[in-house]
C-alpha cells in the first residue's frame, strides 16, 4: 500500500501539499451507469410478470432466471470495482519538492512518473464545457523543461487553485534551493582581476 | 433431457471465476491504493455485497429440487408435421 507518510524517494524535508483525484463527478456518472444495469434485471421480472403470470411458477424456469440474474449482477459489480479502482488509484500527489503522477490503466497496467519542481516551465489550468464551469473542475497542463510530453492533471477539483498552489511551490522552490545554489557557485568562482 | 444439477455447476465455475477476478482486483487495490479509510471501506462494501448475493441465491438454491431435468423439448417446440 502507498503510505503517504513514507512516499518513495521522499527526502526528509519533503512535505505533502496535495493529493488530488479526479472530480467525484466522474465516479457518480459510473454509478449511475450501474444503476441503470442493475434495474435490467428486475424490470426484466416486473416485464415477464406482467406478460406472462405464470413464467415463475415453473422451478426450472425460476431456477434459471436466479442464476442469470446473480451472476448478471455480481459481474456488474465486479466491472464496478474495477473502474472504480480505475479512479482511485489515478493519483497526483504534489510535494514540497515534486510531483508525482501515478496513472492507472485498467487493472494491471500502472505508470508512476515523477517531476521535480525545478523542471517546471510553466502551469496552465484549463476548464471547458459547461459542467466544468458549474462544477469548478478540469485540466492542469504542466509543461516541463526540455521535455515535449506534458504532465497534466485530468478532471481534478479547483484546477485553477491547483495551478496557483504548483507556482507558488516552484518560486519557493528555486529561492530556497536553486537561488543558494547558483549563489554559491559565484561565489566559488575565481576573479581574474588583474 | 439435461438434469439441472449441471447448470448448478456452470453457475459455480462462473462464481468461481468471479471469485479468481474479483480477488486479483482487490489485491491491486491494496497493493497500489493510499493506506486510508477508503481503500478498506472501498474492499468491505464490495465483499459484503457480493456475499450477500451469493449467500442469498445459495439459500434459494437449498429449497430446489435438483433432480429435475430440462426437456429441451419443451423449449423449442417440434417441427409441425405436414402431410405428404
Amino acid at each position: 500500500m502507498l503510505d503517504l507518510k513514507k512516499l518513495p524517494g521522499a527526502t526528509p524535508d519533503e512535505k505533502i501539499i496535495l493529493v488530488l483525484r479526479r472530480h467525484w463527478l466522474v465516479l457518480l456518472s459510473l454509478a449511475a451507469t450501474f444503476i441503470i444495469v442493475l434495474i435490467l434485471p428486475v424490470a426484466a421480472i416486473f416485464v415477464v410478470k406482467y406478460a406472462k403470470p405464470d413464467f415463475f411458477a415453473d422451478t426450472i424456469r425460476t431456477v434459471f432466471f436466479v442464476m442469470g440474474a446473480t451472476i448478471f449482477f455480481l459481474f456488474a459489480w465486479l466491472f464496478m470495482l474495477q473502474s472504480f479502482i480505475d479512479y482511485y488509484l489515478d493519483t497526483w500527489i504534489l510535494t514540497n519538492r515534486r510531483i508525482l503522477n501515478i496513472e492507472q490503466n485498467g487493472i494491471f497496467a500502472r505508470t508512476v512518473s515523477e517531476l521535480s519542481l525545478h523542471r517546471v516551465q510553466d502551469v496552465t489550468s484549463e476548464i471547458r464545457g459547461f459542467l466544468h464551469n458549474i462544477l469548478d473542475y478540469g485540466f492542469v497542463h504542466i509543461q516541463t523543461a526540455g521535455q515535449q510530453q506534458r504532465f497534466e492533471f485530468e478532471e481534478i477539483a479547483h484546477p485553477n487553485e491547483v495551478a496557483k498552489a504548483i507556482m507558488e511551490l516552484v518560486e519557493e522552490f528555486r529561492k530556497t534551493h536553486i537561488a543558494p545554489q547558483a549563489e554559491a557557485s559565484l561565489k566559488a568562482k575565481p576573479t581574474n582581476k588583474k | 433431457m439435461i438434469p439441472l444439477s449441471y447448470f448448478l455447476i456452470a453457475w459455480l465455475v462462473l462464481i468461481g471465476i468471479y471469485a479468481v477476478m474479483s480477488f486479483l482486483s482487490l489485491l491491486q487495490l491494496y497493493r497500489f491504493g493510499i493506506a486510508g479509510p477508503g481503500t478498506y471501506t472501498s474492499s468491505v462494501v464490495f465483499l459484503l455485497v457480493s456475499g450477500a448475493v451469493i449467500v442469498g441465491s445459495l439459500i434459494y438454491f437449498l429449497t430446489v429440487d435438483w433432480s429435475l431435468a430440462l426437456n429441451l423439448g419443451g423449449i423449442i417446440p417440434a417441427a409441425p408435421q405436414i402431410p405428404l
